[in-house]
């Protein structure tokens, strides 16, 4: 994403915003899904998301973007999580199961969906999207050094849950 | 010690540490550091994780515009028809001011 856009975006440019929206909306949907298990609440979630950050875009100070985007994101869905807490029971999951690929892709979700939010948010920002420590500690808001024994925590739980079925 | 170990094997995991030549010695020579390790590796298959798309557009978002001109002319529309449907029993009214002129006051009547 580059710089111009993001002006842009700041600006109000609808052009912008949507290029945002197209670059980022898989990424949040399928965050949000993770924990709802839900296609419906997961696009609401993800929508109330979007028009979160659009409208906190004037506040974007420079810096990576990348980071605040998550930021926003996650917070949006630990405090949805604290206040819906029915949604963390796992619903259950009616995927049609057809390729190997698949099957792992929902082994690694069902994984990811046993572990508590703050945890397994982390575990994605890192794996999936290559988040490094200094930016993952800007988007939980906290020490270098609280991310590094989260992520551990956090790989011990994904090796119970995943590696229990699959190790 | 373990929890330090832990820590320091996810950080090598993740390219996060420059003592990576010790650590790798580490995880040669000990048999349990080497243990800790693969287990810490299971992570790495969220690599593989496929994200999910949707449908939804990016108008979805954005609150449609207000035609304000749309109200205005529903209502003139109305005020129209109003005005086509009561013509017939409203062309014959006469005006107040003729009833009061041409007729009596009460009190004229009265007297």
């Amino acid at each position: 994403m580059n710089n111009v856009t993001i002006e842009m975006a700041k600006r109000g440019d609808k052009k912008a915003q949507e290029q945002i929206y197209i670059e980022y909306k898989d990424k949040i949907y399928t965050f949000c899904f993770f924990r709802l298990n839900n296609r419906d609440d997961a696009e609401d979630l993800t929508q109330d998301i979007f028009i979160k950050i659009f409208k906190s875009m004037a506040t974007f100070k420079g810096g990576n973007f990348k980071a605040w985007i998550y930021r926003i994101t996650i917070n949006h869905i630990l405090n949805t999580m604290m206040r819906r807490k029915d949604f963390t029971e796992l619903r259950k999951n009616t995927a049609v199961l057809r390729e190997k690929d698949v099957i792992e892709t929902l082994d690694i979700e069902r994984a990811l969906n046993k572990m508590p939010e703050k945890f397994s948010l982390l575990l994605i920002l890192r794996e999936k999207e290559g988040l490094n420590y200094k930016e993952l500690s800007s988007v939980f808001a906290v020490p270098i050094g609280t991310i590094k024994s989260r992520l551990v925590k956090a790989r011990e739980l994904f090796k119970k849950f995943y590696g229990g079925k699959n190790g | 010690m373990d929890k330090n170990i832990k820590i320091i094997l996810s950080s090598y995991i993740d390219g996060e540490t420059d003592d990576t030549d010790k650590i790798e010695k580490m995880i040669k020579e000990d048999k349990r550091v080497k243990e800790i390790y693969k287990d810490m590796l299971c992570s790495k298959i969220i690599k593989k994780l496929k994200y999910r798309s949707t449908p939804m557009p990016f108008d979805a978002l954005v609150p449609q515009k207000r035609n304000i001109f749309q109200p205005i002319i529903i209502t003139a529309i109305a005020v129209l028809i109003a005005f086509f449907i009561l013509y017939p029993s409203i062309r014959n009214i006469k005006p107040i001011y003729e009833i009061i002129k041409n007729s009596n006051t009460y009190s004229e009547v009265l007297r």
